[in-house]
């Protein structure tokens, strides 16, 4: 017997554990007296044996434990049904969906799709029963045209006022007529900034005829007679 | 209830049938979880999921097989998946590591199967399955290679192994009968 075989009889001796004992059987014994490895070998797989023989009885699960397996799966179940039932709608849908896809293609296809047109407004023909109520309308709107405009109209009066007052030269007061235009323009446009340096502000008498309203009652001056060439 | 007849009830749809199954296995079931988990929590869930799974797979169960190594089998499964599962987890904190393995010389002599334990814990989850399998639960070869789904000479090598190593353990630990 060599030091292998010496293990594997230890370990045939350990399969047929419940027919066995710790004692090493004699041919064991004889060559664990010459050989120190397989002696001290022995001695681990004695204590190994006899360390098995003290495993006790197998644990159980706790209570209970029967009833909570039962009901883990009636729930499964449930879920399962209900899974099941959805699974089988997936075709369905998937053929409902494929259809759909189709029809739609082949009408895009085939040109057959026509953007829808806009539906016609509903008209209201107002036809007044009494032309007396329309007159009135008419002046009452007239009215709140009016009321509208000089409310609005204030604090546009007011800037130009600014604007006008502005106007004024400032120290002393060259005259606000501009010279007719000289021999050339560029001495007109030196004319015309030595103004502006001055405090000037271009403002013409055409805009001061226009515009003078805006400084008060008073300056505000008759209105020109209509034009009889020109409009209705 | 002998195995056929069990398995005649529940593929038959016998409503008591279930609770059978799991009150008959539930020790085998639960023992094995336990000595894979190392955790009496974590071997319930196990337990659990492992007889959702055999009561689901029963209706191709063939009357010929005996139960208690296709249900060890499932287990041993679901224990292999549970213990992946762990090892992604962050690792363990310095108080659970010196709960594995205590310091030498303070052995309970009275306390073999703890040290058994304790060395058990410490082998490969392979070795410890067969083990379990051999000398816990008592299958044959066979019933193991079966269960575990490798050829038999590949479950003696892994059985002889891991007995050498517990071996060594218990003779490093100090442990003397």
């Amino acid at each position: 017997m060599n030091c292998q075989d010496f293990e594997r009889l230890w370990n045939e001796k350990l399969d047929a554990f419940e027919h066995s004992s710790a004692e090493a059987p004699t041919a064991l014994e004889s060559h664990a007296a010459e050989c120190a490895d397989c002696r001290a070998l022995s001695a681990r797989y004695q204590v190994l044996w006899q360390t098995i023989q003290r495993l006790g009885p197998l644990p159980a699960p706790s209570t209970g434990f029967a009833d909570r397996v039962l009901s883990k799966s009636r729930s499964r179940e449930e879920k399962g049904t209900a899974l099941l039932s959805l699974r089988r709608l997936i075709p369905v849908s998937i053929a409902a969906s494929l259809v759909g896809a189709f029809t739609l293609g082949d009408i895009l296809w085939s040109g057959r799709f026509k953007p829808l047109k806009p539906l016609p407004q509903p008209v209201t023909i107002v036809s007044p029963s009494d032309p007396s109520d329309l007159t009135e309308a008419f002046a009452v709107a007239g009215s709140a045209t009016w009321e509208f405009a000089r409310e609005a109209s204030g604090p546009a009066a007011r800037v130009g006022r600014q604007v006008l007052g502005s106007s004024q030269l400032r120290g002393a007061a060259p005259s606000l007529s501009f010279p007719l235009p000289v021999a050339s323009s560029a001495e007109l446009w030196q004319t015309v900034e030595q103004r502006i340096n001055a405090g000037a502000r271009p403002i013409g008498g055409t805009a001061r005829h226009a515009f003078g309203f805006l400084l008060g009652a008073t300056s505000i001056d008759p209105p020109p007679p209509p034009a009889s060439g020109k409009g209705a | 209830m002998d195995d056929r007849a069990l398995v005649e009830a529940l593929l038959g749809g016998e409503p008591a049938a279930p609770r059978l199954l799991i009150d008959q296995y539930k020790v085998a079931v639960f023992a094995l979880c336990l000595r894979m988990m190392g955790h009496r929590q974590d071997a319930e869930d196990v337990s659990q999921e492992t007889f959702l799974r055999a009561l689901r797979g029963i209706k191709g169960f063939t009357l010929e097989r005996p139960l208690r190594p296709w249900l060890l089998g499932i287990a041993a499964n679901r224990c292999r998946t549970a213990l992946g599962r762990r090892s992604r987890r962050p690792i363990l904190t310095e108080a659970a590591q010196e709960c594995v393995d205590p310091k030498p010389g303070l052995i309970d002599p009275d306390d073999l199967a703890g040290e058994l334990g304790r060395a058990l814990d410490r082998l490969r989850p392979e070795y410890r399955l067969v083990f379990a399998l051999f000398h816990e639960q008592n299958l044959a070869y066979e019933e193991i290679a079966e269960t575990v789904g490798r050829p038999v000479g590949t479950v003696k090598t892994w059985l002889h192994r891991a007995r050498s190593e517990l071996a060594e353990h218990l003779a490093r630990r100090g442990v003397q009968c």
